[in-house]
């Protein structure tokens, strides 16, 4: 029986509330817009759309689909004491409720005949939608394919007393049955021995493959588990001895891992903006540069690869085409308050498809920052990561955490992953101690156990979020201590703007939540370069600090103030001179001054980095006729245009958390009192719009022939294909389909008498035909 | 989040405010564990090294107990990897103990079978070994406990000694603290004298831990902390010293605060070969080689003394690091004011002489009176033109001596001395040539290597009783010698960037002056060479333990 119709009608035949609920399970459905029932069907059986749903069920939720997908009749479908008899150690009362579950995620769907259209779970049959038993695999619950599928009869094997049957077997069978029985069902025949094997071939126990392997028949499998599809049902998680953390602990481990994570990402755009990242040939940035900020970040490289990473996530670093390089970009992170430079970045890592613990793995080596970090899924294992975290104090909604805080290890938090989502554990594995440890670099766990703030970013409530870490983070603070051993110290997170004077002027010692500022010759001759004066620097620091300036520093500006600039050079594209102090004065402090930006050097010198053209133009202007050095007519003769350096716009970028919110102000056309629509309401709306089907139309057509041909697989039935050929026309040709497996059907073609694959995406049409008529094409 | 004294930053140092109402608690809760760094008006840091860490167990402090202080007293909440650091690296020391077995003598244990398997594969450490008794114990040769246990620090598996030390040949020396009657060597009356509460407190530790260094100040008084350990100790004593000069300081002061007697106490020295009860040798004599042996090393092993007392540990010659280790079953204490080997051996101090058992920062003492204060003044002088000249053109060797001995250097020690006229002062220098000629100025007398020992005692009573009051020094009286009323030191040259040698120099000034005055201490720098940049590098360590020095430009 096709089930596309049945889900048709069955979607079509739920009210607004089921809807809804569907589509926030898989929110997917509905990207694009559905336009009708039949569409929102063929999406839901898709093999896409049923890889990331499966990936959201949990393992009783996916043992009962496998035992459902494993009894069901493909016509008949199964009911739920069938599949309650598959999964043993389930009770009727929890199969109904999981397939009413399954129903939700419309995974299965009722049988017409035995319900009144809606998915109810009851006394009714249950079949699941076209393509969930491909996505299963061929051998779900580690059972094999059928006698029929592997082309061999086995009715007299099944109908005999089948430990009477063992009993007579030589030595080692039974152990050689025992281990393909819990699954995977293949075996290869090895060299030695084969006696037990063949014995098992012969009576008809296994099936062979080819000649080295072999293969533990479903029905045989069936019968060797008693009937039980599933030999151990769970319906909820191992009950595990988690240890736990004093919540002054885990706040610390947080704090501090929160300070630091702010403190050098700040230094590392520094680095960069000194210093742009060159990219490889093959991608990615090299080992060298990387290097190099290490040393400037005072980050071990291994760390530093994250924090490369995350920048790019949160779009704090892109890459210049122009130059090849990674250079910082003008978003206003820094200028951010520190709480929110936090979940910029939390927001970034959450949403990224970048996994930054592949960096430096694999061969031939993954370069950071490179197309090889790209893992479309990442995004969705962090997050349910982030859910399962979250099931140890209460569940994904969590908002504050108890004082002892349980700290589940990897391998716990692997095990509960494993029981939540069984699919996706096997990908998960690999990343977990990375993700784990990103998670603990952005505090969203401190000493492995979950933190305030952490449950608020599962919980995805960024205001509360925003409001404990900048509640809990110290607050800046806006003075030094000086000391006589030319140290400046800032007890605590300084203001950038003063930190970054401080920098010009000192030389940064030290890593940690104080900063520590050491006053040299060097130092200080730096900020005198930059144009700060002695005076200036004197009056910064009396200004900042809580004590006066010890005598040492209070000499050592003085001295360097006097020794700086004994030899200066410089840049000056134009120099003016006149016959007295007074006149250059004159000159200067009018309006000329501030135009051509002059600088005086001496009593009667001046000079300006704009060209002598522009010079002389200006001054002209104001009636001073210059006499030219030289004679350089040339001047005069060929003005020129100047052109000066662009500025950088200022612009600020929104954090990732902002996005959301701005996206739903530009629908609604900015206007603040109006509430953007729930997608979901607006698809819900317009399905309600459209007729439930039109049959052979859109996506469904595509979904129908993808159904007919599973079934036809299943049932071994006769089939007309109608393809598109070669040359563009169509072709017929019937067939006893035999697999369907990623996108490309196995058949036999009777009349030739040998198998093909074909794949799907040609196939127009499929019919099933009555055995006893064949067509040629 | 409380508001407490330290903020621990992530490059494992601790920054404490002074001015904070916790500071105090706070300091005396770290300074177990992690050393002073630096310790300037406002903010002091400290630095948690594997040493220090080390130093704390080997005291009875554990992982809980440091992790709970940084945490109570931190302002920020303290980096976590930094936590678990710390417990890791205390978790190092005491897996592997050295202890006695009746039957098989020395004996190295553990409950860790992997990491006695990783030092017995250990290249340099094998041969110390001998065969494993069973699957944690494995037999030591006892003449190898000291030179293993340097091998097991520096492998980073310190051992912790539990192995005891020998009696030693008892000997009973009473201190004669609250002995009113007490009298020197001249017959003149001590008063009634005690022992200062932190003398007191630094013998108590080492006593409790058996072996170890106490650090104190110049003018501290650990000559008598000395005499305390060896009244306590009870036994024969043998105590390592500098040089004569100091081995006879030694002696007068053990006869004035102690019950030993003239007969008591011998000097091993080039001068005289006595060994009596408590024997006093210089490091020279133990290390004269003679056809490549030592022959004054059986006074080390062929006596059975209870206690050795290193003096100025820091200085400690590397064959005596070897003989030491060979000590290891005696008492051992060592004596410095500064624990800074510029050789780095700071290691070998603490796996051969024992841990820091006490440590007090400079101004804690001159806080409490017990050293005189201290004005250091860096004296910045201009090179005339033709000396500068020449100084630009000599040869990199050449140019510390050059700028170091300039003549105007000779000029401004002549100002100095006239302001300070009538006060006992000192010039210490480096280059012969340069103090001659300074003496000649100043008509000062000079004590150089050369002096004859008679000599330089004679001419230090003179200046101890005022007959002199200007004294011309080279490095020969870098350590050791008590100069009691000195109130004025101008330094005009030194050895490069030695820390401690600095720091020994204004030592001299700090014994308490009777009338209470302030020392001053004056450092003669050429300004724009490379004597400023070793002259900054010398004033570190007394930066670091809070001496400012204030700059002025030449008089």
């Amino acid at each position: 029986m096709s089930t596309l119709p049945l889900l048709i009608a069955d979607l079509a035949a739920r009210d607004d509330t089921a809807l809804l609920r569907l589509l926030t399970l898989r929110p997917e459905l509905m990207d694009p817009v559905a336009v009708d029932f039949a569409a929102l069907a063929a999406r839901a059986c898709s093999r896409a759309g049923l890889a990331r749903t499966l990936d959201r069920l949990n393992r009783p939720q996916l043992q009962v689909l496998t035992a459902l997908v494993v009894t069901a009749n493909p016509d008949y479908g199964a009911t739920v004491a069938e599949v309650t008899t598959a999964v043993s150690g389930a009770t009727h009362q929890q199969v109904t409720a999981i397939l009413a579950q399954l129903c939700d995620y419309a995974l299965a769907v009722n049988i017409p005949s035995a319900s009144s259209g809606t998915c109810d779970a009851g006394h009714r049959h249950f079949l699941p939608v076209t393509n969930v038993r491909e996505m299963l695999g061929s051998h779900p619950a580690g059972l094999g394919r059928s006698y029929r599928q592997l082309g061999a009869s086995a009715e007299t094997t099944l109908a005999d007393d089948l430990d009477a049957l063992l009993a007579d077997a030589p030595a080692g069978a039974a152990e050689l049955l025992a281990k393909l029985v819990p699954g995977p069902p293949l075996g290869v025949l090895g060299r030695g021995n084969r006696g037990p094997a063949d014995w098992l071939l012969d009576k008809g126990f296994l099936v062979a493959i080819d000649k080295s392997h072999v293969e533990l028949p479903r029905e045989m499998g069936l019968a060797l588990r008693h009937g039980h599809v599933i030999s151990h049902f769970e319906p909820v998680p191992a009950k595990q001895e988690i240890g736990t953390v004093p919540d002054s602990l885990r706040d610390n481990a947080a704090l501090s891992a929160i300070a630091t994570l702010l403190r050098t990402m700040a230094s590392l755009l520094e680095s960069v903006n000194r210093t742009p990242l060159p990219t490889l040939a093959a991608g990615g940035v090299g080992v060298r540069p990387v290097r190099n900020a290490s040393q400037d970040t005072d980050t071990g490289v291994a760390q530093l690869y994250f924090y490369l990473e995350l920048a790019s996530m949160a779009g704090l670093l892109t890459l210049d085409p122009d130059t090849s390089t990674w250079r910082p970009t003008a978003t206003g992170w820094l200028q951010r308050e520190r709480a929110e430079q936090w979940l910029w970045l939390v927001t970034a890592w959450l949403e990224s498809t970048r996994l930054p613990s592949l960096v430096g793995s694999g061969k031939p080596v993954v370069t950071v920052l490179s197309g090889a970090v790209l893992r479309p899924d990442a995004a969705m294992l962090r997050a349910t990561v982030l859910d399962v975290l979250g099931t140890y104090y209460g569940g994904a909604r969590v908002k504050t955490v108890p004082p002892h805080a349980l700290a589940p290890t990897i391998t716990e938090l692997g095990e509960r992953y494993a029981w939540h989502y069984p699919r996706p554990a096997r990908r998960v594995t690999a990343a977990l101690p990375g993700f784990l440890a990103e998670a603990e670099i952005l505090g969203i766990t401190g000493a492995s156990a979950l933190t305030d703030m952490g449950a608020s970013v599962i919980a995805r409530d960024w205001e509360n979020a925003l409001a404990l870490v900048d509640q809990a983070l110290p607050k800046p603070v806006e003075h030094v201590l000086l000391q006589g051993d030319l140290t400046a110290i800032a007890p605590g997170y300084l203001s950038p703007a003063l930190s970054g004077e401080l920098a010009l002027i000192a030389d940064t010692e030290g890593k940690g939540a104080a900063g520590i500022y050491r006053f040299s010759t060097a130092s200080l001759g730096r900020g005198f370069t930059a144009g700060r004066s002695e005076a200036d620097i004197t009056a910064f620091l009396s200004k900042h600090s809580t004590t006066p300036i010890p005598q040492p520093l209070g000499y050592l500006i003085k001295d360097a103030a006097a020794r700086h600039g004994r030899i200066m050079l410089g840049a000056a594209s134009t120099f003016i001179t006149t016959d007295t102090p007074a006149r250059l004065a004159e000159l200067l402090a009018g309006d000329i001054g501030a135009l051509v930006r002059f600088t005086l050097i001496a009593p009667t010198v001046a000079i300006s980095a704009l060209p002598p053209a522009e010079v002389d133009k200006a001054l002209r202007a104001i009636g001073v006729n210059a006499s030219l050095a030289n004679g350089d007519l040339a001047i005069r003769a060929n003005p020129t245009r100047v052109k000066r350096p662009r500025e950088p716009a200022e612009h600020a970028t929104l954090a990732p958390y902002e996005a959301a919110a701005a996206r739903a102000r530009i629908e609604t056309g900015g206007d603040l009192g109006v509430v953007p629509l729930d997608p979901r309401h607006e698809q819900l709306a317009l399905l309600r719009s459209r007729p439930a089907w039109s049959p052979g139309h859109g996506e469904s057509a595509t979904a129908l022939v993808q159904e007919r041909l599973s079934h036809a697989v299943a049932t071994g039935a006769l089939t007309q294909l109608t393809m598109a050929g070669s040359d563009g026309g169509e072709v017929r040709l019937v067939v006893r389909p035999l697999a369907l497996i990623e996108g490309r059907l196995r058949v036999s073609v009777p009349d030739a008498g040998h198998e093909q694959w074909i794949p799907v995406s040609r196939i127009i049409t499929a019919e099933k035909i009555p055995e006893a008529t064949k067509e040629t094409p | 989040m409380n508001d407490g004294p330290l903020i621990v930053q992530s490059d494992k140092t601790i920054l404490l405010e002074i001015g904070h109402p916790q500071a105090t608690e706070a300091r005396h809760a770290i300074a177990a564990f992690a050393e002073l760094e630096r310790a300037p008006e406002h903010m002091h840091s400290y630095r948690l090294t594997p040493l220090g860490l080390w130093n704390a167990r080997a005291a009875g402090l554990d992982a809980e107990q440091v992790l709970d202080t940084l945490l109570r007293y931190s302002r920020f909440p303290v980096p976590h990897p930094l936590l678990i650091d710390i417990a890791e690296i205390m978790s190092r020391y005491g897996r592997l103990r050295l202890e006695k077995d009746p039957v098989h003598g020395l004996v190295m244990r553990t409950t860790d079978f992997p990491i006695l398997e990783e030092v017995m594969h250990a290249k340099k450490i094998a041969p110390l070994l001998g065969p494993l008794i069973d699957a944690q114990t494995v037999v030591v040769h006892s003449s190898q406990r000291g030179e293993l246990k340097a091998l097991l620090l520096k492998a980073g598996w310190p051992a912790e000694d539990l192995a005891g030390y020998v009696d030693g040949t008892p000997h009973p020396i009473t201190l004669t603290a609250g002995d009113a009657d007490a009298v020197d060597s001249t017959g003149a009356s001590l008063g009634a004298w005690s022992l200062r509460p932190y003398q007191a407190m630094a013998v108590e530790n080492f006593w409790a831990g058996g072996s170890g260094v106490i650090v104190l100040p110049c003018g501290a008084g650990k000559t008598i902390v000395g005499a305390a350990a060896m009244a306590v100790s009870g036994t024969t004593t043998l105590i390592l010293v500098t040089n004569t000069v100091s081995a006879r300081q030694w002696k007068a002061e053990l006869l004035r605060r102690t019950s030993l007697t003239e007969a008591e106490i011998g000097e091993y020295s080039g001068a005289a070969k006595e060994v009596r009860p408590v024997t006093i040798a210089t490091y020279q004599v133990l290390t004269t080689r003679r056809g490549g042996l030592y022959p004054h090393l059986e006074l080390l092993n062929d006596n059975d003394w209870g206690l050795i007392i290193y003096d100025e540990v820091h200085l400690l010659p590397a064959p005596i690091f070897r003989m030491s280790a060979d000590l290891q079953a005696r008492r051992r204490l060592g004596l410095t004011a500064t624990l800074v080997r510029e050789d780095g051996r700071e290691g070998e101090v603490f796996s051969l002489i024992g841990p820091k058992r006490y440590d007090a920062p400079w101004k804690d003492i001159e806080a409490q009176g017990y050293i005189a204060p201290a004005d250091c003044i860096e004296v910045r002088i201009d090179l005339p033109a033709d000396e500068r000249m020449t100084y630009a053109m000599a040869d990199d060797s050449q140019k510390y001596r050059l700028c170091a001995t300039s003549e105007s250097k000779t000029d401004v020690v002549e100002k100095l001395a006239a302001q300070h006229a009538g006060e006992q002062l000192l010039v210490i220098g480096q280059y012969i040539d340069q103090l001659d000629e300074i003496s000649e100025r100043l008509h000062a007398p000079l004590i150089k290597g050369e002096t004859s020992v008679k000599r330089r005692q004679q001419l230090f009573e003179e200046f101890r009783q005022g007959i002199i009051k200007t004294l011309v020094v080279s490095k020969v009286a870098n350590f050791s010698i008590d100069l009691p009323e000195a109130s004025v030191a101008i330094q005009v040259s030194g050895s490069f960037g030695s820390r401690q040698e600095e720091a020994q120099r204004l030592g001299r000034l700090m014994r308490p002056k009777e009338d209470g005055r302030t020392a001053t201490f004056y450092t003669l720098v050429a300004r724009d060479t490379v004597d400023a940049d070793f002259a900054a590098k010398r004033q570190r360590f007394l930066a670091e333990q809070g001496y400012a020095y204030r700059i002025i430009d030449a008089p």
